[in-house]
């Protein structure tokens, strides 16, 4: 036997509350209260389900009235059933009691089986009521009155089986940025939106029983509509978009429809909706598009980043994931500054996967972190051996994806990795994408400043691609700003990219950031950059990225050198000349070098054009090479030379011998030292190379023809 | 039989209907007689007439009137019924003649305890 449906029994007289329940206590649980209050309070206070009241109505004080008034103004316990025990036959308390929504009555003397009968039906009639009630919830959606998911799934079985003969069309609506409209306007507006969507497509479902739709959930709609032309489906979506562009309300409400034309009837309702899930996926933020049609190259998508995701794991464990490294050059002299650690996927059944295949999907499913921590730490195991082999490595930069910022261990972790191996930091770069500050500012701002204080440098990736790029600079005080040549992509706006790319890098100046120019593919981009004076250079035009141990070969053996990289003219950020100035220091008939002096150690900085000549190189590694691989005789010379300069402030001038051995010859210089400016501890000056060869070997001559004459 | 029962039919009550709402309960019957003498509305009403309180007077007598036809005691039913009615209808009441009704019942009430203790019943 089931649970008793519990009774509550209403009456100031025991005597009453005594004999109803002796009449019903073998079918039902009794409750009893003496009055209307307290049978209020047991009815609200109770968790258990009362089934059905007994409600006497004249009781002194809190009487059957009392108790009807306030359950008439709750929605709660309008299902529960309340019949009225009266006494006598009044016909104006019956309606009064029936207004208050009382339910039926019983009189006394009490009729043990006419109460039975009406307690029963009462509560049978209430209990069919929850149970209209529950399927209405189960099949519709409460707030908007149209099907739910379950039931227009249900549905479009239905109609697909039923009209054979017609094709249809499955499509998914949902509202672009529709949790913007909650955010702005709140919720009740959003509620009301999302009636009036139903209201649109029942309007458009008048009189078509063919046609059916839901809401599936949130602010996604369901349709599954017959067609003969897809143009039918067109025009469809363009009127819901029409109307709903019309909607009162300070938003831009742009409709989404993912469609999926059925092909294969068999295909269950919830595959039909992943398929048109899929391509309204495709439309997402194309405000010009707002449809798309399902095809299998999207399925073929899924299943391809399903297969990546299946294997995922095992290719960590099994090393398939390989470093690669892009060379970084610095623009004054084509050398190797370092390189960009890259990785690739040699599958072993696929061979080769692009980074672009598998790095968005890792990043969407977040195995991206453990991916960054591996290549990290191939990263510091690489560093390491070049280490322990006596090489004298430059740095590298490894990427720091968005979600491994998330990572509240990060700093720990790379800290961690380079103590293990033993790495100077300042080997160890770390590349952010400008697009993951945009997301989440505090969280990269803390992280980055953290890593700087631990020593590592910070390359901030794509600078300028994201919307706030001026904050970032402003917030965070990166090391190095990389930036993307495809502002100069296109080539109808080429000038207006060239103008950014030379604001960028001046702007950079000034913070004291250097600029690296990423994507360099040709030579006039390499030209141009190294006209505004950007000093760092990535990509295919100086190199591509390589594997681990043509690297090695590229920058530990031979000469680290750009292939392709052409003359070099500036370097360092005090050198930054205006374009004319530039040009006029290129252009200029005499060898001019600028240099730096600090500690016993001269370096190059600039060169011009003209330098070339008078050294006879090529390159500026040449021209370097010429000067400072001089005769050892002169090493001294050279040194006292800029010592003086430093000293006096005076021009001071030095003349040396430069031996090629290799190319059988033997050159003199001339060095005229004009003292500059101090930076900081360094001292700038310029020299005026000329190559004295000739003059000596005729002094020589006149030497030798002086001394045959004495 | 019972003997209070029997010495109810004398009087002319209604005990088998009433008895059938207690599903033939005999003692819980016997159980509610008792509380029914000694109901508190008995007083109430007799102080609610006195004062002129009609509409508390008919919701005490009212009360009664369910409790005693349940019970089925039939003469105190006519008697109640007698007050009920006129103060129901919230007219300008003969307060004298309802007290007359009034000390009827109250005498009808006397007549059930005193059958009560003759059939040797005993409150539970």
């Amino acid at each position: 036997m089931g649970k008793k449906s519990k009774v509550l029994i209403v009456d100031d007289e025991r005597i009453e509350r005594t004999a109803l329940g002796a009449i019903l206590k073998e079918h039902y649980e009794i409750r009893e209260a003496a009055d209307g209050k307290e049978a209020f309070e047991l009815l609200s206070g109770a968790s258990e389900e009362i089934a059905a009241v007994i409600l006497d109505i004249v009781m002194p004080e809190y009487d059957g009235y009392y108790f009807l008034e306030r359950y008439r103004a709750s929605d709660m316990y309008q299902e529960i059933p309340v019949i009225m025990a009266t006494v006598e036959d009044d016909a104006a308390v019956e309606k009064r009691c029936l207004e208050l929504g009382a339910w039926d009555f019983i009189g006394k003397p009490y009729d043990p089986d006419i109460i039975r009968f009406r307690i029963r039906n009462v509560i049978e009639h209430s209990q069919l009521q929850i149970s209209r009630e529950l399927k209405y919830r189960a099949e519709f959606d409460v707030l908007t009155g149209i099907y739910n998911k379950s039931r227009m799934f249900q549905a479009t079985s239905d109609i697909v089986r039923r009209y054979k003969d017609k094709k249809f069309a499955f499509i998914r609506m949902d509202i672009e940025k529709f949790q913007l409209i909650n955010s702005f306007f709140g919720m009740d507006e959003g509620d009301r939106l999302l009636k009036y969507i139903a209201y649109l497509l029942t309007k458009e479902a008048q009189g078509r029983e063919e046609i059916v739709y839901g809401r599936i959930e949130a602010d996604i709609f369901g349709i599954c509509m017959p067609y003969k032309e897809q143009q039918e489906l067109l025009d469809f979506t363009g009127r819901l978009r029409e109307r709903l562009g019309k909607y009162q309300l300070e938003f831009d409400i742009v409709p989404i429809f993912g469609i999926y034309l059925i092909e294969e009837r068999s295909v269950s309702p919830n595959h039909m909706y992943d398929r048109a899930n899929l391509a309204a996926k495709h439309c997402k933020g194309n405000y010009i598009r707002n449809y798309a049609f399902y095809t299998r190259r999207m399925s073929e998508e899924i299943e391809k980043e399903q297969r990546i995701v299946n294997s995922m794991k095992h290719a960590l464990e099994d090393e398939q994931f390989v470093l690669y490294l892009q060379p970084k050059y610095e623009l004054s002299d084509n050398q190797v500054a370092g390189a960009e650690v890259l990785v690739r996927w040699q599958n072993r059944d696929r061979g080769m996967v692009s980074p672009g295949e598998f790095i968005p999907v890792f990043e969407r499913n977040g195995f991206i972190t453990k991916l960054d921590c591996y290549v990290w730490e191939k990263t510091c195991m690489m560093l390491r051996r070049w280490l322990d082999e006596g090489k004298n490595p430059r740095p590298v930069s490894v990427n720091l994806s968005r979600v491994s910022l998330y990572n509240p261990k990060l700093v720990e972790t790379i800290c961690g990795l380079v103590e293990k191996y033993n790495i100077p930091r300042y080997l160890f770069q770390l590349e952010l994408t400008e697009s993951a500050y945009t997301s989440n500012p505090k969280v990269v701002q803390e992280t980055m400043q953290c890593l700087q204080n631990e020593g590592f440098s910070i390359l901030m990736d794509d600078f300028g691609s994201g919307y706030s790029s001026l904050n970032v600079l402003k917030d965070i005080d990166v090391d190095v700003l990389k930036m993307d040549m495809r502002f100069l992509s296109d080539t109808d706006k080429r000038r207006r990219g060239e103008n950014i790319l030379m604001s960028v890098v001046r702007m950079a100046k000034w913070l004291n950031m250097p600029v690296v120019a990423e994507g360099v593919e040709r030579r006039e981009q390499a030209d141009f950059l190294r006209s505004i004076g950007c000093e760092y250079v990535q990509g295919f035009y100086f190199a591509k990225p390589m594997p681990v141990e043509d690297y090695e070969k590229l920058v530990f053996t031979g000469t680290p050198e750009a292939s392709g990289g052409g003359k070099a003219a500036k370097t360092d950020s005090p050198w930054s000349l205006d374009s004319r100035i530039e040009e006029l220091f290129l252009k200029l008939p005499q060898g001019v070098a600028v240099y730096e002096y600090s500690g016993n150690q001269i370096k190059i900085v600039r060169i011009n054009d003209a330098y070339y000549n008078v050294c006879g190189g090529d390159t500026i590694t040449e021209g370097k090479r010429r000067l400072f691989t001089i005769d050892r005789r002169y090493e001294s010379r050279m040194l006292d030379a800029f010592r003086q300069a430093v000293d006096t402030k005076q021009p001071v001038d030095c003349e040396f011998l430069w031996d090629d051995e290799a190319a059988g010859r033997v050159d003199w210089f001339h060095l005229e030292l004009h003292y500059m400016k101090q930076d900081g501890e360094k001292h700038v000056l310029y020299g005026i190379l000329t190559n004295i060869t000739q003059q000596k070997e005729l002094d020589r001559e006149l030497q030798k023809y002086g001394m045959a004459l004495s | 039989m019972r003997e209070i029962l029997r010495k109810l039919d004398e009087w002319g009550c209604d005990w088998k209907g009433a008895l059938a709402r207690f599903l033939g309960d005999e003692d819980l019957y016997v159980s509610c007689l008792f509380m029914l003498v000694e109901d508190s509305a008995f007083e109430r009403l007799g102080e609610e007439l006195r004062e002129n309180r009609a509409g508390d007077a008919f919701a005490s007598a009212h009360t009664l009137k369910g409790a005693i036809a349940n019970m089925g005691i039939t003469p105190m039913f006519d008697t109640v019924t007698k007050l009920v009615e006129p103060l129901r209808r919230e007219e300008q009441q003969d307060m004298q003649r309802l007290l007359l009704f009034y000390r009827q019942l109250l005498d009808e009430n006397e007549h059930l305890k005193e059958l009560l203790a003759a059939s040797g019943e005993e409150k539970p």
